[in-house]
C-alpha cells in the first residue's frame, strides 16, 4: 500500500510535472495564449498599447513627412503631395514670415486629434472584450496628451476606467512611450525657419557637425521655394517643410 | 517730274525713318522711360526695392503708350496687407488691385509692417522653452506663445546654455531642459555658462561613467553607466572603472565583441554582459587599460601621415568630422578583431578627385564669370551653378537658384592631405552691378570714377570696357555671372529687352575730304571689330546677343545697320568659334566668395560692425565660412538713365582743328588811340593781323575746308591771312596817320610800302580756300552705325530637347528652353521632369491678322484680306505727329520682320516689327506718323497725301515664315499745323532745389519739333533773351516729346521761368548746316509766317531748399550699452530736418558700402543691428534728401556684455534676519530644504527657490534666519544669469558660510 502510495506519488509529480512542462512549452511556443485574469489582459494599459501601437507608428510616419500637418493649409505641391509652408513670403527681396512658430507644439495637437478616435475605439475594444469576460467596465471620456521628447513620443491617456470582477481596481491615466527621433528633427526644422527667417536661407552642412545621424536635403524649386527633408538614417524618419524666403524673381521676363 | 522727284526723296526719308522709329522704337522708349525716375514709394522697404528695380527696367511698363497688367495707382498705393491669405498664408503683402482677390479677409491698407498682429518678433513657448524668430504676433498668440518685439531672439527666455540630462548634452534653453527633465522624470543640470553648440556637446562626451555594479540572482553582475543612473538601480558606482575591471570581481568577462554605439561615432569593445567598454584597438591590452576607462584622447590613432584610416584595422578611435565613423565590415576591407571598422566617408567626384566628408565643391554647366582675355562675361544661357556635397560617402548635387539668380561659390583651405574646399550658393548680385552705371549726377567730374571704385567693390561685378577706337570707347560695370532670362509666353518682355538695350549704341563713322587724303574717324565702326566689341558688351549684360547655350549651340542675337543702308561688317568666324568653346566648363574654375558685408543691411538682414566681433570658438572658421558663402543676401535695384552716361569720343567736329581767336579791336578803337603814333601804328598792324587771321579763319569754318586741311596747311593759311592783315592795316594806319598830319616812322614805313602785298597775300588765300570748297576739301560724309543688342533667343525647333539632363544635372525649365524654341518641360518638380520637343510636326507659318483690341482711337484697320490691311484715321490718312500704336496678331507664337520693299523670304526682311521682337502672339508696334514736310515733301496744297505699304513676314518657333508679305497700307495727310507747340512735360519734376544751388539744368519736352526761349519775365517769344538747345529731329523724338535744354541761374532762392516755343524749326530763316549743324545757313525754303508760336508762357517755377538739411542728435552716441544677451540688437535712430521739407534718405557706412537703412525716406529714419558683439561701434551716417540735400553724422557707442550670475559681496545676521548684499543689481532665493542623500542642496531651480526681500537699490535682500538650517542662495540679475541649477551663490550653513 505504501508502495503504491509512494508510486501514486510519483505519478502525481510525473502528471504534476508533465503539466508545467507542458504549460512552459505553451507558453514558450503560443505566447499569445490568452489566459483569463493573468497581467497582460488584466492591465488596459498593455491592451489600448498594442491597439494603438500601429496606428502611432503609421501617423508618426505621415505627418512628419508633411511638416507635422495632416491637411496643410499653406502648402505647395511637391512631387504630387502638399508640403507645408513653416516660413513663406510672396514678395521677392524679403525674408520670409514664420508661418508656424509651434513646430512641435502643432505636430502634438495634430497626434492628439487624430488619435483621439482611435485611441477611444480602442478603449471601446477593451471594454467590450473585458465584458464578455465577465469585467464590469466603466470608463470616462478620453484625453490624450502627446509630447515629443529626445528619442520619444510621450503619449499621456487620460481615460478612467474601473475594472470590477471579484475585485475593483481604477485606473486614471495611462503613459506609453513610443521609439521616435522626430524631437531632434523638429528642432532642426526649427532652427532652419530661424535661419530662413532673418537671413533668407540656411547653411545646412553646418548641422553636419553637431548631428552625424542627420541628413538634411534642401531642394530648390524654380520659384524660390525650398524644399527642405530631414531625416535620421539611423532611425529612418524623416520631417519635411517647404519655406519661401528672400526670393530672387526668377530672371527678367521675356 | 519735279513732284516724282519729291516724292522719291521722300520715300528714301521714309525709310530712314523707319529704320530709327520702328527698328529702335524700343530703345528709345527704354531710354525716355528709364531718365527720369519717380521715387515711387519708400514706406515699405521690398517696395523701395522693387521701385528702384521698376525704375531699371520695369518703369517703362508703366509709362506712357504702354499696356500693362499693373496700375500705376498699385505701386503709388503700395501694398495691402493680408492677415489669412486664401491660400493659407499669415501676413502677407499684395499689390492693391490684388489683394481682395487673394486673401481671406478684408485687406488692411497698409504694409504689413504697420499691421500689429504681422509684425516679427520672437515667440517663446513658455510650456515647452521653445524660441522661434520672425514670428508674428498674431501667429505666437495663436500658438499659446509669448511674443517679444525683436525678431531675432535676443531676449532671456531665448538664450541657450548647456543641459545635461540622462548621459546626453544638448544645447537647449533653460525651460526647454526643465520641460525634458519633467518628461522624462529624471535629474538635469543647466549650465549657462556654456554659451556654444559645440563646447556642450563636448560636455555630453565628458560625462563621469563607471561600473555600477550590483547583484542579480545571487551573480556579481554590473552595467556601465554614470552615476544617478547607478543609483537608481542601487548599484555601487566606481567612476571610471569598466565593469570587467578584475578589481570588481564580476562575472563580467572583458573584450568579447566589437560593436558601434548609438549616438558616438567610435568603434567599441564590448564585455561579455554587453557593456560598452573602451574604443577598439589591437593588441587589446592597450585598449582595456587594466579595466581603466579610456578617453578618447588617450586612445590608439587611426591616422598616420595624410592617410586618416591607415590604422583602422587595428585602431575603432573614428572621427567624424575627419571623415569616419564606426560601421560594419564591407568586401575588401580588413579588421584584426570583429566586425565593425572606421568606414571612410570621403567620396570621388566626377573628375576622379576625392572629396572629404563634409567638403563641398562647386560645378557649373559650362565656363562661367569673365573670360579676362576678351574682357566678356560667358555664362550661357540655360546654365545653372550648382554645389556639391560630400556627406557620409555621398555626392548630394544640389543646384542654386535658376536663371543664375545665385551663384556658386567656392573657398579653399589648406589641410594635410590637400585642399578642403567649402562652396555655397549665393545670391548673384548681378544687377546691381548694372544699377551703379546710373547712379550719381551726370553732371559731377569725378562720377565715373566713383562707378568704377563701386563696380570693382562688388565681387560680382566687373568692368567692361568698350574700346572700338579713339573716339569711341567707354567703360561699363557689367555683371560677372550675368543673370538668365525667363520666357514666358505672353511674358511683357520688357525688363529683359531693357537690360540687353543698354548696349543698343550708335557710332558715328566721319570721312573728311581732304587736300591731299581723306581723313577718317571711326572708321572701326564700319569693321568686324565693332561688331565683336559691341557683342561682348552685349553677352556680358543677361542672356543677350550672340552666344551659345549650355549646350554649345549657337544663335545670332544683335543687328548692325548703317545710315548709308551699305551692308555692315559683322562678326568673324574666329570670333565666333571663341564663343563656342564656353558651353564646355573649365576645370577647376569657381566663383570667389567675396565679401558681401554690405548685403546684409540692404535688406535688413543682421550684420557685423566695428570692432565687435563674435566670440571666439570653434566653430569660428565654419561660422565665418558660412557667413562668407551663404547666400543670405539681397541686391539693390537703381533707377536708371543708362544713355546718359557719360560716353567720350562720341561727338565729333569737323571744325575742331580750327581754334578760334578773339579779334581784337575795331575801326572806332584806333581812332581813339591816334593821338599816339607809335602806339596807334602797333594797333594798327595788330587789328590788321587780327581782322587777316579771323578772316581765314571764318572762312576755313565757313566753307568747312579747314577739316579736310593737315594742320600745317591750315596755320600756314592762317599765318599768311594774319600777315596780309598786318600789312594791309599798316598801310591802312600810316594812310590816317598821314591825313592827320601825324609821323609815320621807318618801320610803319617800310610795312606800310608792303601794304598792297598784304592785300594780294588775304585774297589769295582767300580765293585758295574758295577754290578749295569748290574741290569739296573739307567736305564730311557721315554714317551712324548702330548696333542693336537682342535677347538671346534659342534655337529653333526642338531637335536637341533631349539633351536636358543628360550632362548629369537636372534639368529645369529654363535648361530646357535654352535647348530650342519648342523644347517645353513636363512633369516639372515631380521625378518624372523631361523636357520634350512640343511641337515637332510644325510645318505651317503663323497666320497673322490686325491686333483688333489694340489701334490707338480714331483709328481702324480697314480692308482688310488675308494679305493685309489698311492703317486709317477717321480722316483716312494719318494725322502727322500721332503716336499711332497698332499691332497684329498671330494665330501662334511668333517674331514678325517688316521691309518697305518686296523681299522672297524671312531672312531677306530687313527690320524687326514692334516693340518686342520676340516670340510672341501679339505684336506691338508705335509708329510716330511724321509730318509731310519733315520727310522733305514741301508743298502748301492741303490735300497732299503720301501713300506707303510695310511689309511683314513672321516665323513661328519651328522656323515656318509666310512666304507670302503681308502688307500694311497706310497713307500720310498734310498736318493741320495752326497750332501754336504745347510744353507737356518738364525736368526736373519737383520744383525744389538743393540748398545753395546757383544755377539748375532744365529740359522741357514739346509735342513737336520746335525751337524754344525763356526769360525770367512774361514777354513774346521774340523778345525773350535766352535760347534754349533743341533736339528736333526726327529720331529725337522721345515719349514725351521734343526735348529742349538749358541751365537756369537761381538767385534769392527761387526763381520764375517763361518759357515760349515757335514750331516747324524746318521753315525758320536759318536753318543748321548740312555739312556742319554748328553752322547755321539761309534757309531756301524759309516761310517764318507758317511758323505758329505760343502767345502763351509755360511758366517753370524752382524753389531752393529753405536751409541744409541736418541731421539732429542720434540716438544711442556716446553711451556704454549693457546686454545680458550676446548678440545684442541695438536700434539707431537718426532725425534730420531742414532740406526740402526734413525727409531723407539716412545710409551709414560699413566696409566702405553705403547701406540705406531699412526704414528711411521720413524725418525719422531707423535701422535694428541685432548682431552686435561687445566692443565698439562706430557707424558713419549720411542722409540725403530728393534734392541732393546731405548732412553726415555717427553713432558711436559701447557694447558691453554682462555674462556672469551675480555674486554675494557679503552676508550678516541683523535683527534676526538673514542678509546678503549682492555685487549687482538682483533678485535672491533660496532653499532650505535638506538635500536627499548624494544630492547638493543647491539642486533646485531659480522659480522654485523661496524669494528674499530685495531693497530698492536691488542689492540688499533678506530673510528671516534660523541658525538651525542650512541656506543654500541663488540670485538672478536684470539679465536673468543665475549660478545654474547645481550651483549657489551662497550657502550658510547653520550660521556659518561654507
Amino acid at each position: 500500500m505504501g508502495f503504491i502510495n509512494k508510486k501514486g506519488q510519483v505519478a502525481i509529480f510525473v502528471i504534476i510535472a508533465i503539466v508545467i512542462v507542458a504549460i512552459i512549452l505553451a507558453f514558450m511556443f503560443y505566447p499569445k495564449i490568452n489566459i483569463g485574469g493573468n497581467s497582460e489582459t488584466g492591465n488596459p494599459k498593455s491592451f489600448i498599447e498594442s491597439c494603438m501601437k500601429e496606428d502611432v507608428n503609421t501617423l508618426l510616419d505621415e505627418l512628419s513627412y508633411n511638416g507635422g500637418y495632416e491637411e496643410p493649409e499653406g502648402f505647395i505641391i511637391y512631387q504630387g503631395e502638399k508640403v507645408p509652408y513653416f516660413c513663406y513670403t510672396s514678395d521677392s527681396y524679403e525674408t520670409c514670415i514664420v508661418q508656424q512658430p509651434n513646430v512641435q507644439g502643432h505636430f502634438e495637437n495634430e497626434i492628439e486629434r487624430i488619435l483621439k478616435p482611435s485611441v477611444e475605439s480602442c478603449v471601446k475594444d477593451f471594454k467590450k472584450e473585458f465584458e464578455s469576460k465577465g469585467y464590469s467596465v466603466s470608463v470616462s471620456k478620453a484625453e490624450l496628451n502627446a509630447s515629443f521628447v529626445p528619442g520619444k513620443l510621450k503619449i499621456e491617456l487620460m481615460s478612467p476606467m474601473t475594472l470590477s470582477k471579484d475585485t475593483s481596481r481604477t485606473y486614471e491615466s495611462f503613459d506609453y512611450e513610443f521609439k521616435s527621433d522626430l524631437y531632434d528633427l523638429m528642432a532642426l526644422a526649427t532652427s532652419i525657419i530661424d535661419y530662413e527667417s532673418v537671413y533668407g536661407d540656411s547653411e545646412t552642412t553646418l548641422y553636419l557637425r553637431y548631428y552625424p545621424n542627420i541628413k538634411i536635403e534642401k531642394v530648390r524649386l524654380d520659384e524660390g521655394s525650398k524644399i527642405y527633408t530631414i531625416s535620421n538614417f539611423v532611425s529612418g524618419e524623416r520631417f519635411r517643410f517647404a519655406s519661401r524666403s528672400l526670393v530672387w524673381p526668377p530672371g527678367f521676363e521675356q | 517730274m519735279k513732284r516724282v522727284n519729291k516724292k522719291h526723296y521722300g520715300k528714301a526719308v521714309f525709310q530712314i525713318f523707319l529704320l530709327l522709329s520702328l527698328t529702335f522704337s524700343v530703345s528709345y522708349l527704354i531710354r525716355e522711360s528709364s531718365e527720369n525716375v519717380v521715387i515711387i514709394n519708400y514706406e515699405k522697404k521690398n517696395y523701395d526695392l522693387e521701385a528702384r528695380l521698376l525704375g531699371f527696367v520695369g518703369k517703362l511698363i508703366f509709362g506712357e503708350g504702354f499696356v500693362s497688367a499693373l496700375e500705376v495707382g498699385d505701386l503709388q498705393d503700395g501694398s495691402n496687407t493680408c492677415l489669412l491669405s486664401k491660400d493659407g498664408k499669415i501676413c502677407q503683402e499684395y499689390i492693391a488691385s490684388e489683394c481682395d482677390s487673394k486673401c481671406s479677409e478684408t485687406c488692411i491698407p497698409t504694409g504689413k509692417k504697420n499691421v500689429a498682429s504681422c509684425k516679427p518678433g520672437t515667440c517663446y513657448n513658455p510650456v515647452e522653452g521653445a524660441c522661434s524668430a520672425g514670428a508674428t504676433q498674431g501667429a505666437c498668440s495663436a500658438n499659446g506663445g509669448e511674443w517679444f518685439d525683436d525678431p531675432y531672439e535676443n531676449i532671456q527666455e531665448c538664450r541657450e546654455g548647456c543641459c545635461l540630462i540622462g548621459g546626453q548634452a544638448k544645447f537647449l534653453t533653460e525651460q526647454q531642459c526643465n520641460r525634458q527633465s519633467q518628461l522624462l522624470n529624471i535629474d538635469k543640470e543647466f549650465r549657462p555658462d556654456v554659451r556654444t553648440e559645440i563646447q556642450c556637446l563636448d560636455l555630453g562626451t565628458i560625462k563621469e561613467e563607471g561600473a555600477c555594479v550590483f547583484e542579480k540572482e545571487f551573480e556579481r553582475t554590473c552595467k556601465f553607466t554614470d552615476k544617478s543612473n547607478c543609483l537608481k538601480i542601487k548599484g555601487d558606482f566606481y567612476s571610471g572603472k569598466l565593469c570587467s575591471n578584475p578589481e570588481l570581481d564580476t562575472i563580467c568577462e572583458p573584450q568579447k565583441t566589437t560593436n558601434c554605439v548609438d549616438g558616438k561615432n567610435e568603434v567599441y569593445w564590448f564585455d561579455s554582459c554587453g557593456n560598452r567598454e573602451n574604443i577598439y584597438s589591437v593588441p587589446k591590452a592597450g585598449s582595456f587599460k587594466n579595466g581603466e576607462v579610456l578617453s578618447k584622447i588617450d586612445s590608439c590613432t587611426l591616422s598616420s601621415g595624410n592617410n586618416q584610416l591607415a590604422n583602422a584595422n587595428t585602431c575603432g578611435n573614428c572621427n567624424y568630422l575627419l571623415g569616419s565613423t564606426c560601421g560594419r565590415v564591407s568586401d575588401g576591407e580588413k579588421v584584426a578583431v570583429g566586425d565593425f571598422i572606421c568606414k571612410d566617408l570621403s567620396c570621388i567626384d566626377e573628375s576622379g578627385v576625392k572629396r572629404e566628408h563634409g567638403e563641398s565643391w562647386c560645378s557649373y554647366q559650362g565656363t562661367i564669370g569673365v573670360d579676362k582675355q576678351k574682357n566678356r562675361a560667358v555664362d550661357t544661357p540655360g546654365s545653372r551653378h550648382f554645389r556639391e556635397t560630400c556627406v557620409n560617402g555621398e555626392i548630394e548635387v544640389n543646384p542654386c537658384a535658376d536663371y543664375r539668380n545665385e551663384i556658386c561659390v567656392e573657398s579653399q583651405i589648406k589641410i594635410p592631405s590637400g585642399e578642403f574646399s567649402s562652396a555655397a550658393c549665393r545670391i548673384n548680385r548681378a544687377q546691381e552691378c548694372l544699377s551703379y552705371n546710373f547712379e550719381g549726377d551726370k553732371d559731377d567730374i569725378d562720377r565715373s570714377d566713383k562707378i568704377k571704385s563701386k563696380c570693382e567693390k562688388n565681387p560680382d561685378c566687373f568692368v567692361k570696357e568698350v574700346d572700338v577706337s579713339d573716339k569711341f570707347n567707354f567703360n561699363i560695370c557689367a555683371p560677372k555671372y550675368p543673370s538668365g532670362f525667363t520666357r514666358e509666353e505672353n511674358g511683357r518682355g520688357e525688363g529683359a529687352e531693357a537690360i540687353c538695350a543698354i548696349a543698343n549704341q550708335k557710332c558715328q563713322y566721319v570721312k573728311v575730304k581732304g587736300l591731299f587724303s581723306s581723313k577718317e574717324v571711326n572708321k572701326e565702326c564700319l569693321q568686324p571689330e565693332f561688331a565683336e566689341e559691341m557683342n561682348d558688351l552685349c553677352m556680358s549684360l543677361g542672356d543677350c546677343g550672340s552666344s551659345v547655350n549650355y549646350n554649345g549651340d549657337y544663335t545670332s542675337n544683335y543687328k548692325i545697320t548703317r545710315t548709308d543702308n551699305k551692308d555692315s561688317a559683322s562678326i568673324s568666324q574666329t570670333y565666333l568659334n571663341a564663343l563656342l568653346r564656353y558651353g564646355d566648363p573649365i576645370k577647376g574654375q569657381y566663383a570667389e566668395a567675396g565679401d558681401l558685408s554690405d548685403f546684409y543691411g540692404e535688406l535688413g538682414i543682421p550684420g557685423m560692425l566695428g570692432t565687435s566681433e563674435v566670440p571666439t570658438d570653434t566653430t569660428e572658421g565654419v561660422v565665418k565660412m558660412a557667413s562668407l558663402t551663404s547666400g543670405m543676401l539681397g541686391v539693390t535695384l537703381m533707377a536708371a538713365n543708362f544713355l546718359n552716361i557719360a560716353i567720350p569720343g562720341l561727338t565729333y567736329s569737323t571744325g575742331a582743328v580750327i581754334s578760334t581767336m578773339p579779334i581784337a579791336g575795331s575801326a572806332g578803337e584806333i581812332s581813339v588811340v591816334a593821338a599816339n603814333p607809335g602806339m596807334m601804328a602797333a594797333g594798327g598792324v595788330l587789328a590788321g593781323a587780327a581782322i587777316g587771321l579771323g578772316v581765314v579763319t571764318m572762312l576755313l569754318q565757313f566753307t568747312g575746308v579747314g577739316g579736310g586741311l593737315p594742320p600745317a596747311v591750315t596755320y600756314t593759311l592762317m599765318a599768311a591771312g594774319a600777315i596780309g592783315g598786318a600789312l594791309a592795316g599798316a598801310a591802312a594806319t600810316a594812310s590816317a596817320l598821314t591825313a592827320t598830319g601825324g609821323t609815320v616812322g621807318p618801320l610803319l614805313g617800310g610795312l606800310a610800302s608792303a601794304g598792297p602785298i598784304g592785300w594780294i597775300i588775304l585774297v589769295v588765300v582767300v580765293i585758295f580756300i574758295i577754290i578749295l570748297k569748290i574741290l569739296g576739301i573739307g567736305k564730311a560724309k557721315k554714317v551712324d552705325v548702330q548696333f542693336q543688342c537682342k535677347i538671346w533667343e534659342a534655337p529653333t525647333g526642338g531637335t536637341n530637347c533631349d539633351e536636358c539632363g543628360k550632362d548629369g544635372f537636372p534639368c529645369s525649365r529654363y535648361a530646357c528652353q535654352s535647348l530650342g524654341q519648342t523644347c517645353s518641360i513636363i512633369n516639372e518638380n515631380t521625378r518624372e521632369v523631361a523636357c520634350i520637343d512640343s511641337n515637332p510636326n510644325d510645318v505651317t507659318p503663323p497666320v497673322i491678322k490686325p491686333w483688333n483690341d489694340l489701334i490707338t482711337q480714331g483709328h481702324s484697320y480697314n480692308d482688310i484680306s488675308e494679305n493685309g490691311f489698311k492703317l486709317e484715321s477717321e480722316q483716312g490718312c494719318l494725322k502727322p505727329y500721332t503716336q499711332l500704336v497698332f499691332g497684329v496678331s498671330l494665330n501662334e507664337p511668333g517674331r514678325c520682320m517688316l521691309a518697305s520693299e518686296d523681299t522672297d523670304k524671312f531672312e531677306d526682311m530687313t527690320e524687326d516689327f514692334g516693340v518686342s521682337q520676340l516670340f510672341r502672339t501679339n505684336h506691338t508696334a508705335i509708329f510716330p506718323v511724321p509730318d509731310l514736310q519733315s520727310l522733305g515733301l514741301q508743298g502748301y496744297d492741303p490735300k497732299l497725301q503720301e501713300d506707303y505699304s510695310l511689309f511683314l513676314r513672321c516665323e513661328d518657333k519651328s522656323g515656318n515664315s509666310n512666304v507670302k508679305e503681308y502688307e500694311i497700307n497706310f497713307c500720310i495727310g498734310q498736318a493741320d499745323n495752326f497750332e501754336a507747340p504745347i510744353i507737356q512735360s518738364r525736368e526736373p519734376n519737383s520744383e525744389f532745389l538743393k540748398f545753395g544751388v546757383s544755377s539748375q539744368k532744365v529740359d522741357i519736352y514739346v509735342n513737336e519739333p520746335s525751337e524754344c526761349k525763356w526769360d525770367v519775365s512774361d514777354k513774346e517769344y521774340i523778345l525773350m533773351g535766352n535760347d534754349m538747345i533743341c533736339e528736333n529731329d526726327l529720331e529725337d523724338q522721345t515719349i514725351k516729346g521734343w526735348k529742349c535744354s538749358d541751365k537756369f541761374p537761381i538767385s534769392n532762392g527761387a526763381g520764375n521761368y517763361y518759357v515760349r516755343c515757335k514750331d516747324q524749326p524746318w521753315l525758320a530763316n536759318q536753318i543748321k548746316s548740312e555739312d556742319d549743324e554748328s553752322v547755321y545757313v539761309d534757309n531756301p525754303k524759309a516761310n517764318e509766317s507758317k511758323r505758329n508760336v505760343n502767345s502763351e508762357s509755360y511758366l517753370f517755377s524752382l524753389k531752393e531748399s529753405v536751409s541744409e538739411l541736418k541731421i539732429d542728435p542720434i540716438v544711442p552716441n556716446g553711451q556704454k550699452l549693457e546686454f545680458g544677451v550676446e548678440p545684442a540688437s541695438v536700434e539707431v535712430i537718426v532725425s534730420t530736418s531742414g532740406g526740402m521739407d526734413g525727409t531723407a534718405k539716412c545710409s551709414y557706412l560699413i566696409g566702405g558700402h553705403q547701406i540705406d537703412f531699412v526704414d528711411t525716406w521720413k524725418k525719422t529714419s531707423k535701422q535694428v543691428f541685432q548682431t552686435l558683439y561687445p566692443g565698439n561701434v562706430n557707424l558713419p551716417i549720411v542722409c540725403e534728401d530728393l534734392v541732393g540735400n546731405k548732412a553726415e553724422g555717427e553713432a558711436n557707442f559701447d557694447i558691453k556684455l554682462d555674462v556672469k550670475a551675480p555674486s554675494i559681496a557679503r552676508i550678516y545676521v541683523e535683527s534676526g534676519n538673514l542678509k546678503t548684499v549682492s555685487d549687482e543689481k538682483a533678485q535672491c532665493v533660496y532653499s532650505a530644504e535638506i538635500p536627499e542623500s548624494g544630492f547638493s542642496g543647491c539642486k533646485y531651480d531659480f522659480v522654485n527657490g523661496t524669494s528674499m526681500i530685495t531693497n530698492s537699490e536691488g542689492r540688499v535682500h533678506s530673510t528671516s534666519f534660523e541658525s538651525a538650517k542650512t541656506y543654500y542662495i541663488k540670485c538672478k540679475d536684470e539679465f536673468g544669469w543665475t549660478p545654474g541649477s547645481n550651483r549657489c551663490s551662497a550657502i550658510v550653513k547653520r550660521g556659518t558660510i561654507a
